[in-house]
């Protein structure tokens, strides 16, 4: 699949973010590293650059590097499903660490975010069943 | 020689303005300074004289900042012949005193110092000011070159320098220092607001409710720290009927205490209002969507609930804002989460929530609390709401000992991330 660089992905705060094109209609932009009130702001400014980088109809955000987020983190997701939406992306959520699944479901935002616990590599609608296998089982606790 | 005088009303404006330009300084009565001491030697040296001296004019003195050949000090303005040498702009000279007209009659010259010869340059500051002078003194008549004279001009506009430096040097420290004061001042202020609001967030103590036992605990995260944490329970009319709430704000500090300080308003305000929790809910959700205050993903989790009196306990109807569901420790042991979960307050514009009705019997607890608490981590996977209840269950069925048993878990938490609140409400058993 294609990949392309994020520029703001030279983060001093452990957050890498990496963009690619899963599906010719998709950008998808997957984290790599807990997202707090100290990288939130770097989240979003990477969004944008992804979704400013072509055309799509849908916009996914890939949280299997993800082993944590606090509640800025957590309302950061939620302004960038507002970017993408500005921009008329369909917005997706895959959450493969259960840590990371189970935030979004206290705090309720497993459809608004349209959150899965796996990829769905033929783009269809994104459910909500965990896939068998995977990585949700690594590594819940790492916080670096 | 440049002899530019200067007329007498003007003269004490000049003077003024002169000594206003000594004190900005701050030169006078200073310790001696390697630097000022080198000068003075070398203007000693340069003429070949026993006697020189960096001399500052103060208001009725001659303070020396160095001598050489002379011991350090001051001596009356009255006599000085420095205080003549710094009515000019160029260097002062008498080669001979004795038979000069200006200094024949000067004490210094008359007197045991038996001055004879006299060459000062001033000592002029960047907007003209003469301080004092750099001078050389010998009890014998002297001829001198204009290069001398011009190298005891160089040395006096060093000094000048210097003091430039030093002047910047003190202006730099008084602005740091009242920089300092400023950020201090600011800290202590801040410090000030966050114990106030944080007073406010959290009850000092739980009201006394007849018919119900209640126990609450919050442990912030350190003491300067506003945590975004808060509870209360209170009454919402006469008839014995209670709200009970326990939340949690995004973020930290003053803005997450102003958030939680609306939140907290609000909650009492539409708890009068209302008796549906899950219009309460949506109340506050709409007062954060709407408060133009509120950051746009500024939000609050949160359970809030209803107790009213029955023929024999509590009728509980309670709803959720993105929070952990309370748990509720039937009489028997039995524990369950009560309420599903709608999305955090203030976040998702189309937000809705619903109500969850439980009564309570004697025995039974319910608990709410922040995910503080998960950060007890043990073992795989997420100790939420099911390992809490795991944790709880068997070992208490009351209030206070369920609090109790929930501070005893937090303290084994080494580094906690987040505040930790609990607060619990129980019928006690007849």
């Amino acid at each position: 699949m294609d990949e392309f660089t994020i520029t703001s992905s030279a983060d001093p705060d452990g957050l890498r973010l990496r963009g690619s094109r899963p599906r010719p209609d998709t950008v998808r932009l997957a984290v790599t590293g807990a997202i707090d009130v100290s990288n939130a702001s770097h989240l979003r400014a990477g969004v944008q650059e992804a979704v400013d980088a072509g055309e799509a109809a849908a916009f996914e955000l890939d949280l299997a590097g993800v082993p944590m987020l606090d509640s800025t983190g957590v309302g950061t997701l939620v302004a960038c499903r507002a970017a993408t939406q500005r921009v008329g992306l369909r917005f997706a959520v895959v959450a493969t660490r259960p840590i990371v699944y189970r935030i979004l479901q206290i705090v309720g935002l497993i459809e608004a975010l349209n959150v899965s616990m796996s990829a769905e590599p033929n783009g269809g609608e994104s459910g909500r069943i965990p896939a068998a296998g995977g990585d949700a089982g690594d590594d819940p606790d790492d916080r670096s | 020689m440049t002899t530019r005088t200067t007329a007498p009303d003007q003269a004490l404006d000049v003077e003024q303005q002169r000594l206003a330009a000594v004190r900005r300084y701050a030169i006078l009565d200073t310790p001696p300074e390697d630097i000022f001491d080198r000068i003075c030697a070398l203007a000693a040296r340069i003429f070949n004289v026993p006697i020189a001296t960096v001399s500052i004019v103060d208001e009725d003195r001659i303070w020396f900042k160095a001598a050489t050949g002379l011991p350090t000090g001051q001596i009356p303005r009255d006599p000085g012949l420095c205080a003549s040498a710094i009515l000019t702009d160029g260097p002062y000279l008498a080669t001979d005193a004795a038979v000069d007209p200006r200094t024949l009659d000067n004490p210094l010259v008359r007197g045991e110092l038996g001055l004879r010869f006299y060459a000062a340059a001033p000592i002029v500051t960047a907007d003209g000011h003469r301080l004092g002078t750099v001078d050389v003194i010998d009890t014998q008549p002297r001829q001198v070159t204009d290069a001398e004279l011009d190298r005891l001009a160089d040395l006096a506009a060093i000094v000048a320098d210097e003091l430039e430096l030093r002047l910047a040097a003190l202006r730099q420290a008084t602005i740091e220092r009242a920089a300092r004061r400023r950020v201090e001042a600011q800290w202590h202020h801040a410090q000030d607001v966050a114990t106030a609001l944080g007073h406010n967030l959290v009850p000092s103590r739980l009201a006394y409710v007849p018919g119900l036992e209640t126990a609450a605990f919050h442990q912030p995260l350190s003491d300067d720290h506003v945590g975004g944490d808060f509870y209360d329970l209170f009454p919402t009319d006469a008839t014995g009927t209670w709200a009970v709430f326990l939340g949690d704000v995004c973020g930290k500090g003053l803005a997450a205490a102003a958030l939680t300080a609306l939140v907290r308003y609000t909650l009492r305000a539409a708890a009068l209002i209302d008796d549906d929790p899950a219009a309460v809910l949506a109340n506050l959700h709409h007062t954060i969507m709407l408060d133009p205050e509120t950051n746009e993903y500024s939000y609050c989790t949160l359970a809030y609930g209803r107790l009213q009196p029955q023929p024999v306990g509590y009728r509980l109807t309670i709803a959720v804002a993105g929070h952990p569901p309370p748990l509720l420790i039937r009489g028997d042991g039995a524990t369950t989460t009560v309420a599903g979960t709608g999305p955090a307050a203030g976040l998702l514009a189309d937000a809705t929530y619903s109500t969850t009705t439980v009564d309570l019997f004697p025995g039974d607890t319910l608990v709410l609390y922040t995910d503080g608490i998960t950060d007890l981590r043990l073992g795989e996977g997420w100790p939420g709401p099911d390992d809490l209840t795991d944790l709880l269950a068997g070992t208490a069925t009351a209030a206070a000992a369920v609090i109790a048993r929930i501070q005893q878990l937090t303290a084994t938490i080494e580094h906690p991330h987040d505040d930790i609140a609990a607060l619990a409400v129980s019928i006690p058993t007849p």
